[in-house]
């Protein structure tokens, strides 16, 4: 597959990060594939003595693809993959022309190994790296301890 | 795999999006909860925000080993007071900090004299793990700030697997991390008419219960 997504250059504020991808005309000269968005990033730091992050998004698929979140790599801890509400690893999806979201209770991205205690409103950044679309830039802004659970679009009820 | 190529468009757009007051209804968890009017369907217990229970559990009968290693009764320490309860194990990252967090924030709602009032009981439902000191260290996190009285309790696993039926909870596994995400209020008269799933207006909708349940029905 060619030519889907050229990059992502990130820039966000406050509680979420917001990122529009936009996956123009393939090479192969079909159509306009639509927009790939990742909003409402945010990370609930550990609670001491535990030692383990989670990390909310909400992914908006404008493709004509479903979108298969295949990798996540973080500059704040060396181990992150996508946990379900069970605890065990499991696979992302997004639907074409659907929102799905990754909220408490329904799915997280666990993330391990911290590299440095995370502290309320600190900025973290994730690289979300997609199947078909390609890789996509997130910042994150990380919760307090007792901050109760942002809205996410997209969140199933 | 996708090849990422270079030289092709890209549209940069960055938005704050804070919402934090949202009404989400949740459908998930165990049992059948009957939605309250919060979530815009009609209930018999449509007073609460949470999801009324019908009919009302009566505060469940359990002894488990608290923080200080301890017997610690459900039917007796707690009696008449508004009193959460929730399982869940510290190793947790999702439901479990989040579900804390919420009853923080719906205490900081209240007054300090209402506070008070409210009980919360944390069960562990990883033994293994969860030693009652890890548990102390863990909930220490959540009564910062707030003048309620938190509890963590331990015990066997026959014990633990008993309280949660008790509590008509369904019985973790995966050695407790496959667990119940419901939050049980009891009230002063020792009964739950609702109870908490999560949601993004947990906390919300603790905080308008919790005086709710600070009386007798």
């Amino acid at each position: 597959m060619k030519g889907l997504l050229a990059g992502v250059t990130v820039a966000a504020a406050g509680l979420a990060g917001l990122i529009v991808a936009w996956l123009p005309t393939s090479q192969s000269g079909n159509a306009v594939l639509g927009t790939l968005t990742v909003t409402a990033a945010y990370v609930r730091p550990p609670a001491p003595p535990n030692t383990t992050a989670a990390v909310y998004v909400s992914v908006t698929n404008g493709t004509d693809k479903t979108q298969t979140l295949q990798s996540i790599r973080t500059d704040f801890a060396a181990s992150a993959v996508v946990h379900s509400d069970t605890m065990t690893v499991a696979a992302f999806t997004v639907a074409p022309h659907q929102t799905a979201a990754l909220t408490p209770g329904r799915g997280h991205i666990m993330a391990e190994q911290l590299y440095s205690t995370l502290k309320a409103g600190q900025r973290v950044h994730l690289t979300l790296t997609f199947v078909p679309a390609g890789a996509v830039s997130v910042t994150a802004t990380v919760v307090g301890l007792t901050d109760p659970v942002p809205s996410i679009p997209g969140a199933s009820s | 795999m996708t090849r990422v190529t270079g030289g092709l468009r890209v549209l940069i757009t960055a938005l704050l999006v804070v919402v934090l007051a949202g009404l989400t209804a949740c459908s998930s968890g165990g049992g059948k909860p009957r939605p309250s009017d919060l979530n815009n369907q009609p209930s018999g217990n449509g007073k609460y925000q949470g999801w009324g229970l019908d009919p009302a559990q009566p505060r469940p009968s359990f002894t488990l080993t608290d923080t200080a290693g301890k017997p610690w009764s459900m039917a007796t320490d707690s009696a008449g007071r508004p009193t959460f309860l929730f399982f869940g194990y510290t190793r947790c990252p999702d439901v479990c900090p989040t579900t804390l967090a919420d009853i923080h924030t719906a205490l900081t709602k209240l007054s300090v004299a209402e506070q008070k009032k409210v009980v919360i009981v944390f069960v562990t439902t990883d033994i293994k793990h969860d030693t009652p000191a890890v548990i102390k260290t863990w909930l220490a996190n959540f009564s910062v700030g707030v003048q309620a009285t938190f509890v963590g309790l331990t015990g066997t696993q026959a014990e633990v697997d008993a309280a949660q039926t008790a509590a008509h909870v369904t019985v973790a596994s995966d050695g407790g991390q496959t667990h119940s995400a419901e939050v049980l209020l009891y009230g002063a008269d020792d009964y739950a008419r609702v109870k908490y799933l999560q949601s993004s207006n947990e906390a919300q909708q603790m905080a308008h219960d919790i005086p709710l349940v600070s009386v007798p029905a």
